[in-house]
């Protein structure tokens, strides 16, 4: 069984606000810290509040550059 | 009926266990009214009460971004259901609070149905249901709906709520956020009809986060309160996730790991261990579906048929009835299923032989595939291409479906969200999916020209699709455009369950198809009858020879292609023995492209209603005249 490659802190204030809300309806919501169960290419697996939520290449850049300008 | 309840809540929650566990057998499935969009419905007696039960599709949010998501909040503000249920999953409360925070906010009736309490209490997950209930001010039922622990529980609970009508009072949320909303609500208030001033508060909150379905609500508002809308949005989600961040944090003794993610889903999210793995498991499902369709659900059916029902129905129709209409509309004038288009003969064999063992199989493949978890692992990897195409990854499965029979496949993109990847699956199955059927007779009728053409054959059919999906994509309204997808926990399906779902299916289909497939097969007969197919395949004559270069009596086959496909193939060569090649190859490409066989015609009616149907009709036409015009000419150039 695969282990949680580590956790990530959400970032995501500055999303869209349609994308905010449905991240948070999901559980992902910024400032989180959330595991991650799997990357690549096609996006990234995570494991929060005991669910599995994928997320397209797209969002996850979008998160991501935000938790750089965060220096995350 | 006395009342109405509704079972509310997150996409695999358990939400149909429990609407099975309440309603038993007596259960029902409609589309919402203008919509493509399955409602389950059924009914519950207690305490000499009759309830009907409705079972909403899975939503995270009132927030809707898709069709499904939309009919679900539509049951509650055009519906008012008497008592809403929102079930949640007790292993991952604390993001199901977000929802029941917004459902407090309708003014209706609430209960929290805390479902999957086993896999919670195996996990080592405590949650204080008490403290939960002061906190919410609402009935919070502890449930595992799927060993019928709570049932009766909830049952009072409905009860109690139908006897004080007492709906909560929204929770507060910072006091500066409550402050702008009110705000908000006062203008609102004078513009809402009177039967939805109760949802003012809810309402507020969907203009408030931008909903394009009320943002006719933020019109009449004065520019300076127009202008902090966005913000006010973005900080009622941010208040309402802390204060079930709050709420969760008071209620939950201990904590626990709930889910175990399998290697297949490490492995969907790299492109091509993502698209091998989610390939080869859906060939293997699909293949073994169909296996199972072929060996077992048409076997008997057909073996009854032929060895005891056509016998026994034509041999005393025929001994009883004299020559004319009535015994050609019945039996027709000759034995054989495609020669006698009879309502009892043709009409019978199509939908109980043909259709509905296939129906039956499939339905349970589905019933199992959603309930495992593994249909919705298989969208991951095939989503980034299928959308270039204006579908989405959980359209692989009807696509594939799609190769045993469109019929079948234009009936498996109902578990698609939006119209418009319901729309492109069902018109690439029709453009570029012919059926086993067809492609045995495509194997054996052009393939005796050389494989070089079969091949040919198919990478027309996926260049007019590709080309077709990707203008119609541009063309096309968007739909939900960011993947974001929970991936449900692996579980055995629950045989029951699946059983149930696909009864309900197959008696929906008997009800509402059965009587479109004997139209189509009736309106067949009648052009016979009356003689009209041939002055039909005289007036296409000039089309067939004209554009597409091909002998004036392929027409014919044409007119059968309305009927079956594979056999419209298979007479091609017998009406029109002289053709080359090329010409052959334009004939199989213009057969397969041209008109949806009848089956799937009557299905696309059903499922997409009349408007999209005729539209697939034009788009196919267009398609037909323009790739095999192109082929004919080039089978003209080399003549």
């Amino acid at each position: 069984m695969p282990r949680p490659k580590g956790s990530v802190r959400l970032a995501g204030a500055k999303l869209k606000l349609k994308l905010l809300s449905r991240l948070i309806s999901m559980g992902l919501v910024p400032g989180r810290e959330v595991s991650v169960i799997s990357k690549g290419s096609l996006g990234v697996l995570l494991e929060s509040d005991n669910s599995m939520i994928f997320v397209g290449r797209e969002v996850a850049r979008l998160l991501s550059r935000e938790a750089d300008a965060h220096g995350r | 009926m006395d009342a109405e309840v509704i079972l509310f809540g997150h996409p695999n929650v358990g939400k149909s266990v429990l609407f099975n566990q309440l309603t038993g057998l007596t259960a029902i499935v409609s589309n919402y009214p203008g919509t493509t969009v399955e409602i389950y419905e059924g009914e519950v007696r207690v305490e000499g009460l009759h309830l009907r039960v409705l079972d909403a599709p899975g939503t995270y949010s009132l927030l809707a971004t898709n069709e499904a998501e939309d009919v679900a909040r539509r049951l509650l503000f055009e519906g008012r259901p008497d008592v809403v249920v929102h079930v949640a999953d007790a292993t991952s409360l604390r993001r199901h609070l977000y929802l029941t925070l917004e459902l407090m906010e309708l003014g209706l009736p609430l209960i929290l149905a805390l479902n999957q309490v086993d896999r919670a209490e195996k996990a080592g997950i405590k949650i204080d249901r008490e403290e939960l209930e002061r906190a919410l001010g609402i009935p919070v039922i502890p449930m595992a709906a799927v060993e019928g622990r709570g049932i009766g529980e909830l049952l009072e609970a409905i009860i109690d709520a139908l006897k004080n009508r007492r709906a909560p009072s929204p929770l507060k949320l910072s006091s500066e956020v409550e402050e702008r909303l009110a705000e908000f609500e006062g203008f609102l208030s004078d513009k809402l009809p009177p039967e939805m001033r109760k949802f003012t508060r809810a309402l507020a909150s969907l203009t408030a986060l931008g909903d394009e379905k009320f943002s006719y609500l933020a019109g009449g508002l004065p520019d300076e309160l127009r202008g902090r809308i966005e913000d006010l949005g973005r900080d009622l989600v941010l208040a309402r996730a802390e204060l079930a961040d709050a709420i969760y944090g008071k209620v939950v003794i201990s904590e626990g790991r709930a889910i175990k993610p399998g290697v297949i889903d490490r492995l969907l999210v790299r492109p091509v261990t993502g698209l091998i793995t989610a390939s080869l498991t859906l060939f293997a499902v699909i293949w073994s579906t169909l296996g199972v369709i072929h060996e077992v659900a048409h076997r008997l059916p057909r073996m009854l048929y032929y060895g005891f029902y056509e016998p026994i129905v034509r041999g005393s129709l025929d001994a009883v009835l004299p020559n004319g209409l009535l015994k050609y509309v019945l039996i027709g004038d000759a034995p054989g299923i495609y020669s006698s288009l009879g309502l009892l003969t043709t009409g019978v064999f199509f939908v109980f032989v043909m259709i509905l063992p296939c129906l039956f199989v499939l339905y349970l493949m589905l019933g199992i595939l959603e309930d495992s978890g593994l249909l919705p692992r298989l969208a991951v990897p095939f989503d980034c291409p299928l959308r270039r195409i204006g579908a989405c990854g959980e359209a692989m499965y009807p696509l594939v479906t799609g190769t045993g029979c469109s019929v079948v496949g234009v009936f498996a993109t109902r578990i698609l969200k939006t119209e418009k990847a319901r729309f492109m699956a069902s018109l690439i199955q029709w453009i570029g999916i012919p059926c086993m059927a067809e492609q045995v007779m495509i194997w054996l009728v052009l393939g005796r020209y050389g494989v070089a053409y079969v091949g040919s054959l198919y990478a027309i059919l996926l260049a007019t699709t590709i080309a077709i999906g990707l203008i119609l994509n541009v063309l096309l309204p968007r739909g939900e455009e960011l993947l974001i997808m929970e991936l449900p926990p692996w579980r055995r399906p629950q045989l029951r369950n699946v059983l149930k779902k696909t009864i309900i299916r197959v008696k929906e289909f008997l009800l509402r198809g059965t009587p479109l497939v004997l139209l189509g097969v009736l309106i067949v007969n009648l052009l016979y009858y009356t003689g009209l197919i041939g002055a039909l395949a005289e007036l296409m004559s000039p089309v067939v020879s004209g554009l597409f270069n091909l002998p004036s009596h392929v027409a014919a086959a044409l007119v059968i292609g309305v009927l079956r496909k594979d056999v419209a193939v298979g007479v091609l060569a017998a009406v029109a023995p002289g053709m080359t090649a090329l010409q052959m190859l334009t004939a199989v490409t213009v057969v397969t492209l041209y008109f949806p066989c009848i089956g799937s015609l009557v299905v696309s009616l059903k499922e997409l209603g009349l408007k999209r149907t005729i539209l697939m009709i034009i788009i196919m036409t267009v398609t037909t005249t323009v790739v095999g015009g192109l082929v004919g000419f080039l089978s003209r150039l080399v003549s």
